[in-house]
């Protein structure tokens, strides 16, 4: 009986959830937001003619909702796998050149992202990237919320209680790693692949089914690493951030200790270096500049603080809808270092704001800062990141990994996470993003 | 009459504890993240105690006093939630050596300028402050107070780097940092 009623079960499962049904009707784009559709009906072609490899998770696709998480240049989506009305995994489609990687994951948040997409009764987009051209960033997010009523016999948000919940994917371009096998709960490649960043000899992946070209790297203004860049190699500014490195090595008592700035305007060039006092420098209107790059003295953290966020989003105010991004804050500092080759290691760092117009505006004049509980806060959390051996250099200051944790730690109080891009410019001139990985540890990405 | 009004104010006093222990209290040093809303960081072993007193040093020509007191159950504001905390609260007072006050926040002119307690380190006998700075907030760091033996405290002070204008900060305005910014061990005397 017991078996009779499993195989039923299966017959029905198989029926609803048949992969053939799913991929042998037309495309429709159930998603609330427009997709790359050419992108998502051409993977759907390689997954039929090879679901029998492809395949390595239970549940079927749900093509109708992939997404292609706001890029339009085919080269990226996730669908969700539907088993028992339950998404269970979600099946990632990264192209690079002319081959398509195919990979399965089961990040919570993920699921519960595509589990309202699809079950929920009432959604409604919160903010979706592609609204805002500024956000065109190394990472895209599409956000949306579901009605959470509850009593689940008046569900509709008109009538009955509740709250509406936001759920939100993210990509970024650099993690578009292969994995072979299953990227598990904690981000991790789990059974057949190493997940580190694409070996092309165990994972040769699928031909694509048109000659693709690959992506053209021209330099995209919207690239926060391109924008970085253009700063980092430009000669007038990096000789005055040297200027700056300097003076961020001097110790208090000695000639020349203190706080310097220096302006990069609009139109790319620099004011001259701004003296200020031993703890402060004072920078003019924020109107016609693009930003400014400040040092931190060897007494104080190397970081940015919550008063130097506000200020970075002073520059992004005075740049053009569409391009807040362009405004930036830098920040070098200095520290004695035993391996290092000059004896010094340098901190040198730029913010941006990656969030809309809205958004500024709120952080700026709709938000009453106590600017006092922030600092205490920076304080507490610089105190108790010292006694983590992870966070600490060997002289008992913050490490990379502790400055940058502070910085995101910073970010999340103050309720702007993944608002503020934080780049690190290597000696070498290199720019890194750094992001938060999934179990929330700052991660470094290169810059092409 | 007078009975009534003694019974009466043993009921106001037994709601009253009723109500405050309803807080959480915390031991000192508990995490940031393990402090809920409301809760009550309490120096339990009183350990902020041998801190308490007036203290005094010379730097540079200029004599810094410092009053340490001990603020019980003192509202913290953390931007997502506030919690009361026991904490050393210290006021001061810089002279030249002419005896000219530079600057005096014992007497109440400088409200904004804050100086207490974030977390004690018993273990190595010292205790971290946090600093508002002086004006516009130039200054503001961390400071370090060890205590030696019963008389003596040794200063440590990290001022960290502000970026300001004349917005945050008027024209004109005393940025001047009076406290003495040095990390080479300080000695503070109880007077």
């Amino acid at each position: 009986m017991i078996s009779a009623i499993l195989a039923l079960s299966s017959c029905v499962h198989d029926e609803v959830y048949s992969s053939a049904d799913t991929v042998s009707k037309e495309y429709i784009n159930k998603t609330l937001w427009k997709q790359d559709e050419k992108y998502i009906k051409n993977i759907m072609t390689v997954y039929l003619e090879n679901e029998k490899d492809i395949r390595k998770s239970n549940g079927v696709p749900f093509w109708d909702y992939a997404t292609t998480v706001n890029t339009f240049d085919e080269s990226f989506l996730m669908v969700p796998v539907v088993e028992n009305k339950r998404v269970v995994s979600v099946l990632q489609v990264p192209r690079k050149g002319s081959k398509v990687h195919f990979y399965y994951s089961r990040i919570s948040k993920q699921i519960n992202f595509f589990q309202g997409l699809i079950f929920a009764k009432h959604k409604k987009v919160v903010f979706s990237e592609s609204d805002y051209a500024n956000k065109a960033i190394i990472c895209t997010t599409q956000i949306m919320a579901v009605w959470l009523p509850n009593d689940e016999s008046d569900p509709d948000p008109e009538s009955g209680n509740g709250h509406w919940g936001t759920r939100s994917v993210r990509v970024c371009k650099e993690e578009k790693e292969l994995c072979a096998g299953i990227v598990n709960e904690f981000g991790q490649c789990d059974g057949g692949g190493d997940g580190d960043g694409g070996d092309d000899d165990d994972d040769p992946g699928y031909e694509y089914p048109e000659e693709v070209e690959e992506p053209t790297q021209l330099p995209n203004p919207k690239d926060p690493c391109e924008k970085t860049k253009a700063i980092s190699t430009d000669p007038a500014v990096t000789e005055k951030v040297g200027t700056l490195k300097e003076k961020s090595k001097i110790k208090k008592g000695q000639p020349g200790y203190g706080e310097s700035a220096v302006e990069i305007n609009n139109d790319g060039t620099t004011s001259d270096i701004i003296p200020g006092g031993d703890h402060e420098v004072k920078l003019g209107s924020s109107a016609g500049k693009k930003g400014a790059y400040h040092n931190h003295t060897p007494t104080g953290v190397k970081m940015f603080s919550p008063a130097d966020i506000l200020s970075m989003l002073t520059y992004s105010l005075t740049q053009p809808i569409g391009n807040l991004s362009n405004g930036f804050l830098g920040m070098v500092g200095t520290e004695k270092c035993g391996t290092c080759p000059d004896g010094y290691k340098y901190h040198n760092y730029i913010i941006r704001f990656s969030g809309n117009s809205q958004e500024l505006e709120d952080y700026l004049f709709k938000t009453n800062w106590d600017e006092d509980a922030l600092d205490e806060y920076y304080g507490d959390r610089v105190r108790e990141m010292k006694n983590n051996s992870l966070n600490i250099n060997e002289y008992g200051r913050l490490n990379n990994n502790g400055l940058q944790k502070l910085f995101f730690d910073m970010l999340k109080i103050m309720g702007m996470e993944e608002k503020v891009t934080l780049q690190k410019i290597e000696d070498n001139g290199l720019v890194q993003n750094i992001i938060l990985d999934n179990a929330g540890n700052p991660s470094p990405i290169q810059c092409p | 009459m007078k009975t009534v009004f003694s019974k009466y104010l043993m009921l106001l006093n037994l709601i009253l504890i009723t109500i405050s222990c309803k807080s959480q209290t915390l031991p000192l040093n508990t995490l940031m993240d393990d402090i809920p809303q409301g809760a009550y960081v309490k120096d339990l072993n009183n350990e902020l105690n041998p801190y308490i007193g007036t203290y005094k040093a010379n730097y540079k020509g200029n004599e810094i006093t410092l009053f340490i007191i001990k603020e019980e159950n003192r509202p913290t504001n953390r931007i997502t939630k506030t919690f009361f905390r026991d904490a050393l609260s210290i006021k001061y007072i810089v002279k030249n050596s002419s005896g000219l006050v530079l600057q005096d926040t014992s007497n109440g002119n400088f409200p904004n300028i804050k100086l207490y307690s974030l977390g004690i380190n018993s273990n190595n006998n010292y205790v971290t402050f946090y600093y508002s700075g002086t004006n516009c907030k130039v200054g503001w760091g961390s400071i370090i107070l060890k205590r030696l033996n019963s008389t003596q405290l040794s200063w440590e002070y990290y001022p960290n780097s502000r970026i300001i204008n004349d917005t945050t900060c008027p024209p004109g305005t005393d940025t001047t940092v009076y406290l003495p910014v040095t990390d080479d061990e300080l000695i503070f005397t109880k007077q």
